[in-house]
């Protein structure tokens, strides 16, 4: 397994970068329900979406969604379900597979619209989803990358099944001052194992753009405050920078967001204001949660020089 | 490492602490044109400390500016007289000395290129020439300031800082330069008695505040955790150390700057300010904790933030240049929503006259003789629009009629504000005068400045500043909005109240910063 930062020279992947990523790992896969992590970082760095591919990579090892678990969901929503501009109507369940409806537009080209077509499919071979979200189960549109997945954390092993489905467990808060410098910073960043290579950005498989795609982390703007696909809650929450950090905590608090766990990468170079805000934050919530040694718990190294970390739970 | 320089020089030792005797007895006694030289020569000590400043005419200048010797002991008395006198004498002699801080920066710089070392001067940008003058081999690229360009560099051998480390002041300078040091070693020249400001360094992670460790202050983990940072300290003094010599409970120079700024800022009707910094290089000052109109292009929207080191970077200012207009007598052909809910509070006083004062009443409109003071409410305007005195009153008497009363006319959100502004014009107030008046005027530049929002094209949003104009037909406000790109918001200052939201140079503040 190797990492660059230039695409060009390749090394072993830097104790930082593994410590990072066993970081999202061990949070997401923590007994906390309800709690928070702080890391702070000696510059301005990926660590929010390093931490954010370890929580990923954790969610990529447990059994997948079944058919019958995503059957139920689609019986329990309006039954609406979309791929591209199409639109579909769930009708029921055949033998495990999905019967729809495709729904005719009216065009008013058209004197007369053609009749509406029945199907009948596994789920994974329709590549459809709900409205604002992405593709519930897919065949075709797989994650690439299961070598590298498997060996961002050797000490378990990836379920191949969840490369085909997306999930919303993980989601990634950029910075207040823009998505943008959350994702350029993941695009710099680039593993390689075998034939094997993808970036930070690729292998965290956000939306780019359209939802007819599998994604497996949800995408928060903290500037405008809006999460990229509606659907179900994320449950463990990376924020990058202290902002981000301090929205999400106060979205957590006031219950705008049901997410258990909350980690925020801080740039310890920060203005003195921002870094007291983040003291006094903590102070604050420490009436409601304790220090909890994650460490000694599962195993974890100590920092590398320069980071620390911090790890509370309600009490 | 941290490699600190200790400079003593006991003239300059003494210079300082007679100058501190004297703007301390002009803060207690003086009169306003003294005190703000007081603040000149605190501002200057600030900067004597921090910078490499060449002792020479500025030093007796500065101590020219009280005025003559004889009018300082009518003013201050004797002992001030003396102590300024002997400041002059000091000043003179050091004249003919050189600051033996630049010749240790100077042996310390020549010595630097000598061994090929790649360095940096973490330095205020108007200190540069101060430093550039002690050799010609510095360049630009030799100096540095600001978190995010120190953020951005590449490690480097050394780092030199003139002055403690603290986050406020000409010497200010980031935490990160103890906790995520980007050189092999700090070199840092202070002056005798100067110390580190407490706290600095923080780590809101662990708790560790490695400027407090490093002074033996404390400063330990909050959580427990190891202190992945081990700093090596090593403390040279440089000249002639005069402590034993003096006689007196000395007192760190920037405590002194410190505690008077914080003990007279009451009494000199000053208070704690943010420096919004704009990026065409003005700005503004706000008391500290004040809500201000920021204009996010990115989101288009606005909202009423409090400038405390967050969010408003890269957002825009927006300053309301509302005209304050028909202040002074009645106009009651211009009086609108008086007529509206004086005929529906009429309509339900002929209803229900106890019932409305009763609800009144349980909304906290505490008034003695309640009924007679609602009836009173209904008359016409003739000097004044009679209507309650207090905009809680007011709001209340809205609200009960609106919903208690189903008066749909006056359930519009912003139907309260604006009446509430025909009010206070009738009896010839201004608006921003006072508390409650601010805050209503507040309220109505924001909900009108949503409005205007949409119209703002993306032309003016690539600008760092413009403006746009208030509507002739929009409902009691005229004026225009001027809108300021924000490079940054300074916390800390503690300034008079005359000189808040007043648009200045960033170099007309210098003054208030200690």
């Amino acid at each position: 397994m190797k990492y660059s930062e230039s695409s060009n020279i390749w090394y072993e992947i830097p104790e930082w970068v593994s410590y990072l990523l066993s970081i999202g790992y061990t949070f997401s896969e923590s007994v906390i329900d309800d709690g928070f992590a702080l890391i702070s970082m000696p510059c301005d760095s990926p660590g929010a979406g390093l931490v954010a591919l370890g929580a990923m990579r954790y969610y990529l090892s447990l059994e997948p969604l079944s058919s019958g678990d995503m059957h139920k969901r689609i019986r329990e929503s309006d039954g609406l379900l979309y791929r591209g501009r199409d639109r579909f109507q769930y009708l029921g369940e055949d033998e495990g597979r999905a019967v729809v409806e495709e729904l005719i537009r009216n065009d008013y080209r058209r004197r007369t619209p053609p009749p509406p077509t029945k199907r009948a499919a596994l789920l994974e071979n329709l590549n459809l989803r709900f409205e604002n979200e992405t593709v519930l189960a897919s065949s075709t549109e797989m994650l690439q990358y299961s070598e590298l997945y498997a060996r961002l954390y050797d000490a378990s092993s990836v379920n191949n099944a969840n490369f085909g489905q997306s999930h919303s467990a993980v989601c990634l808060a950029g910075k207040r001052k823009g998505l943008s410098v959350t994702t350029n910073l993941l695009h710099k960043i680039f593993f390689r194992y075998n034939s094997e290579t993808a970036s930070l950005y690729e292998l965290l498989s956000l939306m780019d753009g359209s939802f007819d795609v599998v994604s497996r982390v949800t995408l928060y703007n903290t500037r405008t405050e809006k999460m990229d696909r509606s659907g179900m809650q994320p449950e463990i929450i990376v924020a990058d920078g202290i902002d981000a950090f301090l929205k999400i905590i106060d979205l957590k608090r006031t219950g705008k967001i049901s997410a258990g766990k909350v980690i925020g990468v801080i740039d310890r170079t920060e203005k003195r204001e921002k870094i007291d805000s983040v003291r006094d934050k903590v102070s604050g919530l420490l009436d409601y949660y304790e220090y909890y040694e994650l460490n000694s718990l599962s195993e974890i190294s100590l920092p590398p020089k320069g980071m620390a970390l911090a790890t509370y739970k309600r009490i | 490492m941290l490699d600190r320089r200790v400079i003593a020089c006991h003239p300059f030792r003494i210079l300082r602490i007679k100058m501190r005797m004297i703007i301390q007895s002009i803060l207690d006694r003086g009169n306003d044109h003294d005190i703000e030289v007081a603040y000149v020569w605190r501002n200057r000590l600030s900067e004597w400390l921090t910078v490499p400043v060449p002792f020479d005419q500025v030093l007796t200048d500065t101590l020219q500016l009280p005025g003559t010797l004889i009018q300082v002991n009518q003013i201050y008395g004797k002992e001030i007289a003396d102590a300024l006198e002997s400041a002059f004498d000091l000043a003179r002699s050091m004249r003919q000395t050189e600051n033996p801080l630049i010749s240790a920066l100077r042996d310390e710089i020549e010595k630097l290129f000598r061994e090929g070392k790649d360095f940096r001067i973490y330095a205020h940008p108007k200190s540069v020439r101060y430093h550039s003058s002690l050799s010609e081999n510095l360049t630009e690229q030799h100096f540095l300031y600001g978190n995010s360009r120190y953020g951005a560099i590449e490690p480097v051998d050394v780092l030199l800082k003139i002055g403690p480390l603290r986050s406020i002041g000409w010497g200010k300078c980031p935490d990160a330069l103890l906790t995520s040091p980007r050189f092999r070693t700090l070199t840092q020249f202070v002056w005798y008695r100067s110390s580190d400001e407490e706290h600095f360094g923080l780590d809101p992670v662990t708790g560790v505040m490695i400027g407090d460790v490093l002074a033996d202050r404390g400063g330990q983990s909050v959580t427990g955790l190891v202190q992945s940072l081990q700093w090596d300290v090593r403390i040279d003094q440089v000249g002639y150390s005069a402590d034993d010599s003096i006689n007196d409970p000395d007192e760190d120079d920037f405590s002194f700057l410190f505690r008077i700024q914080k003990e007279y800022a009451d009494r000199h009707q000053s208070r704690s300010a943010s420096f919004i910094k704009f990026i065409n290089g003005y700005g503004i000052l706000v008391p500290s904790g004040t809500a201000v109109l920021e204009y996010d292009p990115e989101r288009s929207s606005v909202d009423l933030v409090r400038p405390e080191g967050n969010h408003l970077d890269g957002s825009f200012f927006v300053l309301p240049v509302i005209e304050a207009v028909d202040f002074g007598g009645v106009h009651v052909d211009n009086v609108r929503y008086s007529e509206i809910w004086k005929r529906h509070l009429s309509e339900v006083i002929s209803i229900d006259h106890e019932d409305l004062c009763q609800k009144l009443q349980e909304k906290g409109v505490g008034l003695l003789n309640i009924c007679a003071r609602v009836q009173e409410w209904c008359n016409p305007p003739v000097t004044v629009i009679p209507a309650p005195q207090k905009w809680e009153h007011f709001c209340a008497l809205i609200s009960v009629l609106a919903n208690r009363y189903h008066k749909t006319e006056l359930q519009d959100e912003h139907f309260a504000k604006r009446a509430w502004v025909e009010i206070r014009r009738s009896k010839g107030k201004a608006i921003t005068e006072g508390r409650q008046e601010h805050q209503v005027q507040r309220e109505l530049e924001y909900e009108l400045l949503k409005e205007l929002i949409p119209g703002i094209t993306s032309a003016k949003m690539g600008e760092d500043e413009f403006e746009i104009n208030v509507p002739p037909d929009a409902p009691d406000l005229k004026g225009l909005y001027r809108f300021f790109r924000v490079e940054s918001v300074e916390q800390g200052l503690t300034v008079p109240d005359a000189i808040l939201y007043e648009i200045r140079s960033i170099s007309e503040v210098d003054i208030w910063r200690g």
